[in-house]
Formats: structure tokens, sequence, C-alpha cells
């Protein structure tokens, strides 16, 4: 990876240099730097709470970036005005966690609805189209259902559905995998891996799922509180000796976490009253 | 940037062969969709349309549904439609939409 700072010659489709990101006082992310290479799955990996979602909404654009952190086809997007930050909106999906349908909105709805906005497309393609993605997602035949009416994995679905929509050219992904059954997750990641090969799809996935990542990833960074712990192939990711990496690699839960002497030594610090 | 090319059969023989060039996308299917029904309409009949795809290099799902919406108007009509030569990388979309079937998708890339 390339790490220079004010200026960005790299190639990729997406580089970040040197972006760091705050919550009021709270500091989310620090020193965060990588290139994201355009038709590949770029994986972010991280336990809850590591910065992993505060840095797809930089990439995203619900974040604002400092000059010269975050890089989109060469350009810096702190010098965006509203009309680069729409037509770089027009060109990407985006599937949240809770896939965020619009419950006031039947299934179909949903998902044409970008198609109908952005869009000349006479409304008959745009009917197929709906029917299409959804049979994509493994959703036939719930067009017509509201969001209520799914499980929370059928709204992940149906909210993949949707960020399919327009065929972006990068799609963000969080957390595939959260909420569906192993089967339909395997199915889940068997799909972004297609849309990869057949539309020369650029998929940036956040996730804790390491089978799915290690699944799915051509490149992958680790994060750990905020910052970046590895970046490298599945294969590089798996040698690396560092011991984070690995406590993660291996569901190790903290050292903190396991210490009971630690523990009963806090307790015992509480003052009786 | 898609062109679109339409041979009709001589006398009453109903055949139709649609060319397409380009990319195939969003950006033009209404105006390729209106172009290839214009034509079917001020025909007499048309009872078998063949579309070729072999110069045709991207494809979106917009120009698949395109494909479906021609493929369901003509089968109405109890004609026959069919499509011809896709490059692989079109061939895969078809597949990934699960239409080749559907489309009677034929031959592989004529080059």
């Amino acid at each position: 990876m390339k790490m220079e700072t004010g200026s960005n010659d790299s190639k990729a489709l997406i580089s970040v240099r040197h972006l760091n990101s705050f919550y009021g006082r709270k500091q989310a992310l620090c020193d965060v730097s990588f290139d994201i290479e355009a038709r590949r799955i770029f994986v972010i990996m991280g336990m809850s709470g590591c910065g992993k979602s505060t840095l797809l909404k930089h990439l995203i654009g619900l974040k604002k970036s400092p000059p010269d952190t975050v890089w989109i086809n060469g350009e810096d997007v702190s010098k965006w005005g509203h009309r680069e930050w729409n037509d770089y909106w027009l060109r990407i999906g985006v599937l949240f966690q809770n896939g965020a349908l619009f419950n006031s909105m039947t299934v179909g709805q949903n998902i044409a609805l970008p198609l109908t906005v952005h869009t000349n497309l006479p409304q008959d393609i745009i009917e197929i189209m709906v029917e299409m993605k959804l049979h994509m997602v493994g959703l036939s035949g719930t067009a017509h259902l509201m969001p209520s009416q799914l499980s929370g994995g059928m709204r992940k679905r149906a909210g993949l559905a949707r960020a399919l929509a327009m065929d972006p050219e990068i799609l963000f992904v969080d957390e595939p995998s959260s909420g569906l059954d192993p089967i339909t997750a395997a199915a889940l990641d068997e799909l972004l891996i297609t849309l990869k090969e057949v539309f020369s799809m650029t998929l940036v996935v956040v996730t804790h799922e390491l089978e799915s990542a290690f699944k799915i990833g051509d490149y992958m960074i680790v994060m750990d509180r905020g910052r970046i712990i590895a970046s490298g192939t599945p294969e590089e990711i798996r040698q690396m000796p560092d011991s984070r990496v690995q406590q993660f690699l291996n569901r190790r839960p903290d050292e903190e976490q396991r210490d009971y002497d630690s523990y009963i030594s806090r307790l015992c610090k509480v003052k009786r009253r | 940037m898609c062109t679109v090319d339409i041979k009709k059969s001589q006398g009453d023989s109903g055949y139709l062969i649609v060319s397409l060039s380009g990319e195939l996308n969003k950006k033009v299917v209404r105006d390729i969709r209106d172009k290839i029904v214009g034509v079917i309409r001020s025909s007499r009949y048309v009872e078998n349309v063949t579309v070729d795809l072999s110069d045709v290099n991207l494809i979106d799902t917009a120009g698949v549904a395109l494909l479906v919406l021609l493929c369901q108007h003509v089968k109405s009509k109890g004609g026959t439609f069919r499509v011809v030569h896709p490059q692989d990388r079109v061939r895969r979309v078809f597949k990934l939409a699960q239409l080749e079937e559907f489309l009677t998708v034929e031959n592989g890339n004529r080059q």
C-alpha cells in the first residue's frame, strides 16, 4: 500500500490516507490508510466498535472527510459539492445493517424507488428488474409484501435487492451475514462473488464473520480500536504473527476480560457505603 | 452508447432480425424499446424475432429486462423469440438471472 501524505498517485478506485475521525472528542478512526482496487472484494474486518461502520460512512459520504484523506477515482472528496456527491451516489449501492427499507412501501416499491427517481426507464421494464433482483437474492414473489411481513434475514436480502437496483459500480455492504441462517449466508456470499465476476463490480464488505470474510475477500484489513492492525490478502492475514490479529482470527476474547484476578480486585476497590 | 439495426423479412413471412451493438444499459433501454416495438407494431404481423447480440459488449439488468419484455410480447402473439451470439460476458448475466432458457439463448460468440 502507498501511504503518501497530501497527495495521491494511486491508480486505486478508492484511496484513504491518514484518516482520523471523531465523534465529539472520542476518536473513532486513527491514521487509517488503504487502497481499494476496482473489480475486487475489499473486506473490512474487526470486532464490534472497532470503527468499521465509521469508516464505511466516510466512504459513502455520510460522514465528512478532512481534506487529502479520501480519494475516489483520484478526486479528493473533501472538494466535492452536491453535484459530485449525487453523481457518486448514483454509481454506488449500499446495504445497511438493518436493510433500511421504507416501512410504508412494499418490498417491490422499495426496490423500484431508485429506478423511478433516477432513470427514465419505463414502468414495465422497472417491474421486470425488480422481480429479477428479488430472484437473485432468493426472495421471488415477495414484491407485494410490506417490510413488516418479512423476517430479519428477508429484510436484509430485500435491502440487498434495493442496493442492486441501479446495477451499481461499487456495492458497499455492512454486515451481510448478520441475522441470516448459515445456508442463506453462504448463498449470499456466493452472490457477492458472482456479482463481482459477472458485472465487474467492486465490493466493499464490512464484516466480523471470519468464514465469510475469508471466503469472499480478495484483500482485507483488520481493525482494532480505530486503527488498522493488519492488511493483505486472506492468505497473508492468516500468516500474520501479530497477537491481536491472531486473537481476532482465533476468536479469543480480550485477556483483560478473562483476567479473573483483576476483576475481583476491581470489585474489592468499590467503596462500601 | 448502443445502436440498433432492424431487418424485416420481405413479404408476409413475419421475420424480424434485431442486431444490437455497444452497451445495452439503463441509459439507452427506453429508446431501443421504442424503436423495436415501433417496428413490431407497424408490421402486419411478426411471428419470429431474433436478437443478435454478437456486438453487444456490456449488458445490465435493464438491458436483460428489455429482452424479457420483447420475448413476452412476441410469445403472447404466438411467435418465437431467440437471442443469438451473446458474448461470454453477456451470457453470464443471463445465467445469473436464470433466463437462458426463457430467452432461448443460442450459440456462443460468433468471432
